[in-house]
C-alpha cells in the first residue's frame, strides 16, 4: 500500500490509498506513523479527502498476505501500529471526509469509518467480509466512533460479512451522502469548501483540537483549553 | 448597558419548578451585566430546594448570544487576560449549570445563537419551538465558541456533524435539531413551557 498525498491550492488535499486494483493491505502497519503525521499536519491544509487509487477505495487486508504475517512474532506490534494510523485520522487535526468507489470492505471500512465524513458513489459496496474466511475484524470496525450504526447493524454487518449497497448504507447512517460517480469528487470537495472555504488554517486547527479534547480529556481541562484556543483565534495566532 | 435585569431566576407557584428567564427582549442579548447576574445566580441555583430548572427567553427568541464587536474589542484591547477571565467565568458559570443537582431544560423558541447555544447545551435536555434555530456561527466572525460549545456539542450530534456545524457555522431549523439531536423534542410555540415543565415532571417523578 502506498499513501499517495496531494496538498490542494484550495487547502484540501487528497490522500489516495494505492495498491491496484484493489488497493489491499499487505500488511497491518499499511504506512510510516511519521509520513501519516506529515501527511495530516502538511501546512496550509484545511481538510483531506481520503480516496483508493481507480474503481475501488480499498478491499482490506490481503487474507493471504495475513496469514503468512500471523505467525509472525512482530503481529501483534504490527496490528496496534496500524490501529494507531486509524486514531490519526480520528484525531486529525483537519476535517477528512472518504470518498467511497466500489469496494470499500473489511479494514478498507474501517479507515473510512475514521474520517469524518463518508460520501459514496451510488455503486459503492461496503461491509465486513472477515468473518468468511474465518477471521473477524482487526482495526476495531469503530462503527460506533460518531454513533453512527445502530448495535443491531453492528452486530449484522460483523456477523453475516454480507455486502451492502450505497443506498442501504446510507440508511444505517454508515455514509453521508450517496452521489453519482460523476459528481462525487466534485460533491466530496464542494462540501468540504463549503466548510473550510472560509476559515483560516488556525480556525480550522483550532476547532477539531477543541472537538477532539472532548473525547481525549477531563471535561474540566477540555474547557479551559477551549478559552485558550479561543483566544489564540481571537488574535489571529 | 449592563443591566442587572438582563436575566432573573422565577419560581413556579407551586415552588417546584424555578425558570432561569434571558430577560432582555427581544434578542435577549448576553451582555457583561448577564454573565455577572448568572455568576451570582448559579450559586443560589444550586441549593434550592426544587425539582427541576428551565431556562427560557422571555418573548419570541431564546438568545443571540453575546456581542460580537464587544467580544473583540475586549481580547484586541489592553487586557486580553481580563477578557480571558471573563470568558473562563462565563464558562464555570455554564459549567455549573450542567452540575445542578436537579434536571435542566432549556427551552427555545426562535434565535438560540453562539453563547445563547452553548448555556442551551450546558442543560440537561432542550425543547424547541417550532420556530427555533440554532447556530454556533463565530467561526463565521474569526472566533470559535468559548463557552464549551466546542466541547459539548459532539457527545449530542457526533464528531462529524459538530465538526462540520462548528467550521461552518449553518444555521439548523428545530425539525433537522431534533434530527440530529441536538434537541429532545419539538413543540407548538405556545406549547414550550408547559413541555419544559412536564420533562422535569416525567423525569423527576
Amino acid at each position: 500500500m502506498k499513501l499517495q498525498f496531494t496538498p490542494g491550492a484550495d487547502g484540501i488535499g487528497t490522500l489516495v490509498l494505492s495498491n491496484p486494483p484493489n488497493n489491499t493491505f499487505d500488511q497491518p502497519l499499511f504506512a510510516q506513523r511519521s509520513l501519516m503525521e506529515s501527511i495530516l499536519n502538511h501546512p496550509g491544509q484545511k481538510a483531506l479527502i481520503l480516496q483508493g487509487e481507480g474503481r475501488h477505495f480499498s478491499h482490506g487486508a490481503d487474507p493471504e498476505k495475513l496469514r503468512e504475517q500471523l505467525q509472525s512474532h512482530s503481529f501483534q506490534r504490527e496490528m496496534d501500529g496500524g490501529k494507531e494510523l486509524l486514531g490519526l485520522i480520528v484525531d486529525a487535526p483537519i476535517p477528512i471526509l472518504a470518498s467511497v468507489r466500489g469496494g470499500c470492505l473489511g479494514a478498507g471500512l474501517e479507515i473510512a469509518l475514521c474520517a469524518h465524513f463518508r460520501f459514496a458513489a451510488s455503486s459503492a459496496l461496503f461491509g465486513f467480509p472477515e468473518v468468511g474466511l474465518g477471521l473477524i475484524t482487526g482495526f476495531g470496525a469503530p462503527l460506533f466512533l460518531d454513533g453512527v450504526a445502530t448495535r443491531r447493524a453492528a452486530v449484522d454487518l460483523l456477523l453475516s460479512g454480507r455486502m451492502i449497497g450505497a443506498a442501504e448504507a446510507q440508511g444505517l447512517g454508515i455514509v453521508d451522502r450517496v452521489c453519482s460517480g460523476k459528481t462525487l469528487d466534485d460533491d466530496a470537495r464542494g462540501y468540504l469548501n463549503g466548510i473550510v472555504g472560509k476559515r483560516t488554517v488556525s480556525q480550522v486547527r483550532a476547532v477539531m483540537e477543541s472537538i477532539g479534547n472532548a473525547r481525549r480529556l477531563p471535561l474540566a481541562e477540555a474547557l479551559r483549553r477551549e478559552t485558550e484556543l479561543f483566544m489564540g483565534v481571537a488574535r489571529g495566532e | 448597558m449592563a443591566s442587572e435585569s438582563a436575566l432573573r431566576l422565577a419560581l413556579e407557584p407551586d415552588g417546584e419548578i424555578a425558570r432561569l428567564v434571558l430577560d432582555a427582549p427581544p434578542r435577549n442579548e448576553m451582555d457583561q451585566g448577564f454573565f455577572h447576574t448568572l455568576a451570582a445566580l448559579v450559586r443560589t441555583l444550586k441549593d434550592l430546594p426544587v425539582r427541576g430548572l428551565v431556562v427560557h427567553g422571555a418573548g419570541r427568541h431564546f438568545s443571540s448570544g453575546a456581542d460580537v464587536d464587544t467580544l473583540k474589542a475586549g481580547i484586541t484591547g489592553e487586557q486580553p487576560e481580563r477578557a480571558a477571565r471573563k470568558l473562563l467565568d462565563a464558562t464555570s458559570s455554564f459549567q455549573a449549570i450542567a452540575e445542578l443537582p436537579y434536571p435542566t431544560v432549556a427551552a427555545v423558541g426562535g434565535c438560540c445563537l453562539g453563547s445563547g447555544l452553548e448555556l442551551a447545551l450546558a442543560c440537561r435536555w432542550r425543547v424547541a419551538a417550532a420556530n427555533a434555530v440554532f447556530a454556533l456561527p463565530e467561526t463565521s466572525f474569526n472566533l470559535m465558541p468559548g463557552c464549551g460549545g466546542t466541547v459539548r456539542l459532539p457527545s449530542l450530534v457526533g464528531r462529524g456533524r459538530a465538526v462540520e456545524l462548528l467550521l461552518s457555522g449553518r444555521f439548523v431549523d428545530a425539525a433537522e435539531a431534533r434530527e440530529i439531536g441536538l434537541v429532545d423534542a419539538v413543540v407548538d410555540r405556545r406549547d414550550l413551557l408547559v413541555a419544559a415543565r412536564r420533562l422535569i415532571a416525567r423525569v423527576a417523578a
